[in-house]
């Protein structure tokens, strides 16, 4: 029981209170006949239920007896690294069809050495194409697997 | 004896060179990501789910298979070695593994490690082979109301075992939401699709898995930094003395039954039982103050017991259909997406399939038996590798696995915000193995829940008037009584949190 505890009730209760008012959108049917909104709104009902049961459970909770229990901090000294991997792969995904499968691999591949494990160029560098050329011989030629070329190399090779 | 019959069309399948080499393949690389910290069982089957696609249906599941027993093997070796567990299940081989081996006495430990893990397999497969068809044929008498009380058992007994069953039960209930995005089978209705036509087949349950269990394992390691001691020095022998097996043989066997009889059920998974076999080894022992400081008792029941579980949760989904672990739960999302429908009907209908991967698991201990101890230099060899030079990897085939299902970003996408709630909800104690059980069965919960109704024309005593189906509920609530008593809130984590000290 923490403060994280709360927090998380919290926001699963909205979702929770999002979920039971998109699904009365949908027809709910009758019990003889449920229809399609039938089930996500229980399923809402039950959770938002269960989150509130959690908050309640976190804010009667002993406050010291909390704190001791408390873990570590929710975020550790290393939480940059986690946004800038997930920024890492958000932009792979956009950018994988527009520049093409091998350019993508050595950018994430470079990006994640460099910035995130601080590796001297000349490691990265030879890795990010290393392993760059080799993704892609596996995948893309050895397996055949279809994967995008690229705008750039489309509109040479048209 | 038809099973017979049934046993060599078994080998029939399997034995075909390229379904051995799957199963080879599959013990390889899960006796390595048993040996690798920071990746475990679940995720790597997450991971490879994708290119699972291209091969068969059996052999697809033999090489999953593999890999989940496999890193059962390889799990021990860290754990001795290193006391480093490989995986959350090899907790256990960490206490008396890791004194054994300060005294020089890895190899012994290594040994009957190894040994263990296959006489338990063995043990494990063989009563799986003689009980599943016939809970089989029990369960073909289910209908709609006895299918629907099942999965709430199911769900309500992985809530159970969770450290917390509160969130475990709404993790639940969010998987069961999530599988009714896209067009409703019964009614035709597109659910909160946003007028995506990506979401109309619903949200791919692959890449939830590969973000909830892969993407966000690699989060969790990024903030870790891992230190590792090897253990250097050369190991003697990897044959245990004849000591050593007089002293270990009894709490083989004792592992290996309760970890069979701990696995069957839903939500008991391997580190449970790994824990309980330790337990009942320390109890049962003459010498109780000593395990800790080298009692090879102390390796071989745990590392017996998380065998034959692993070998035992094939029961529930061959028979039932119903998974009962995260693992489980990813294997019969990859049969489902092989056309195979898991359910009591399969080992029916499908019996080269079922027959086929019951064998390769024989086989497959097999291989794992060679595999762990000539190679094991070569395992530490591996371990040295930094993560630093091994992890974009990890996340390249994290994001072309994602993208080649469907040859669509969307699906990276999904993975990818998957990931970073998976994260999250690690960082609050919110598993995840109920939200992908809610996920695989919400379909068959709604499905049989509607049919339900629709029989009994709304009136819901159609559960209790069915002697099964009413038992199922009485169970499922007394499940939640227990778990609500303040005896039992602490309790140990589902067997899929790869956590690693």
């Amino acid at each position: 029981m923490s403060r994280y505890d709360a927090i998380s009730g919290l926001v699963i209760f909205f979702i929770s209170a999002a979920i039971i008012i998109a699904s009365r959108s949908y027809p709910l049917g009758s019990l003889s006949q449920p229809g399609p909104g039938f089930l996500p709104l229980w399923c809402g009902i039950i959770m938002a239920f269960l989150s509130s049961v959690t908050l309640i459970r976190t804010l009667l909770a002993n406050r010291k007896k909390a704190r001791a229990e408390e873990r570590e901090s929710f975020l550790t000294d290393r939480w940059m690294k986690v946004v800038l991997v997930l920024a890492a792969l958000f932009a792979y995904t956009f950018l994988l069809e527009l520049t093409g499968f091998l350019a993508a691999n050595f950018m994430i591949i470079l990006f994640l050495l460099k910035v995130i494990y601080s590796e001297k160029w000349r490691v990265a560098l030879l890795e990010a194409a290393a392993g760059a050329l080799c993704t892609y011989y596996l995948f893309d030629v050895w397996l055949k697997l279809n994967l995008p070329k690229g705008l750039l190399m489309e509109f040479l090779f048209k | 004896m038809d099973n017979l019959h049934y046993i060599l069309v078994g080998f029939q399948v399997c034995l075909q060179p390229a379904n051995l080499l799957l199963a080879f393949v599959g013990c390889l690389i899960g006796t390595l990501i048993g040996v690798l910290p920071g990746l475990g069982p679940a995720a790597a089957i997450a991971l490879l789910l994708p290119t699972s696609f291209s091969l068969t249906p059996v052999g697809a599941i033999i090489m999953l298979s593999g890999i989940y027993y496999g890193s059962m093997y390889g799990g021990s070796t860290t754990s001795i070695l290193l006391n480093i567990p490989g995986e959350a299940a090899s907790v256990v081989t960490c206490m008396d593994g890791y004194a054994m081996a300060k005294q020089g006495r890895a190899g012994s430990a290594l040994g009957i490690a190894a040994f263990g893990s296959f006489i338990a397999g063995t043990i494990a497969i063989v009563l799986l082979t003689f009980l599943a068809p016939p809970l089989a044929s029990v369960a073909l008498k289910f209908g709609p109301p006895e299918y629907t009380t099942l999965v709430i058992l199911g769900l309500t007994l992985l809530a159970f075992m969770a450290k917390d069953s509160l969130k475990a039960i709404i993790m639940g209930c969010m998987g069961i939401f999530l599988s009714t995005v896209g067009i409703d089978a019964i009614s035709g209705t597109a659910r909160f699709c946003f007028d995506k036509t990506e979401l109309m087949d619903g949200i791919g349950l692959v890449p939830v898995i590969m973000g909830l269990f892969g993407v966000s394992e690699v989060f969790i390691n990024i903030e870790s930094t891992m230190r590792r001691e090897i253990l250097d020095g050369k190991i003697a022998s990897y044959l245990p003395t004849k000591r050593d097996w007089k002293k270990a043989y009894k709490p083989i066997l004792r592992g290996s039954i309760l970890g069979f009889l701990v696995g069957i059920l839903p939500g008991g998974g391997a580190v449970l039982s790994s824990f309980l076999a330790y337990a009942v080894e320390k109890r049962l022992s003459k010498h109780p103050e000593r395990f800790g400081t080298g009692m090879i008792e102390g390796v071989a029941a745990p590392e017996a017991a998380n065998n034959s579980a692993c070998g035992a949760h094939f029961i529930p989904l061959m028979s039932l259909g119903i998974p009962c672990t995260a693992v489980m739960a990813i294997l019969m999302g990859a049969m489902m997406i092989h056309g195979l429908s898991p359910g009591p009907n399969l080992i029916h209908d499908h019996p080269d399939f079922f027959w086929g991967v019951i064998v390769s698991m024989y086989i497959g201990n097999i291989m794992l038996l060679v595999l762990n101890l000539p190679l094991i230099g070569l395992w530490v060899q591996i371990l040295k590798v930094p993560y630093r030079l091994l992890f974009p990897f990890i996340i390249l085939f994290c994001l072309i696995g994602a993208y080649t299902l469907n040859n669509s970003s969307f699906d990276v996408l999904v993975m990818n915000i998957f990931g970073i709630i998976g994260y999250l909800m690690k960082k609050v104690d919110f598993e995840g193995a109920p939200l992908i059980l809610g996920m695989v069965l919400g379909g068959t919960l709604e499905n049989s829940l509607r049919q339900s109704l629709i029989l009994s024309n709304g009136n819901f005593s159609i559960f209790m008037t069915r002697p099964i189906a009413c038992s199922f509920l009485v169970v499922a609530l007394m499940l939640l009584v227990i778990s609500s008593l303040p005896a039992f809130r602490k309790r140990i984590p589902l067997p899929t949190e790869e956590t690693v000290d």
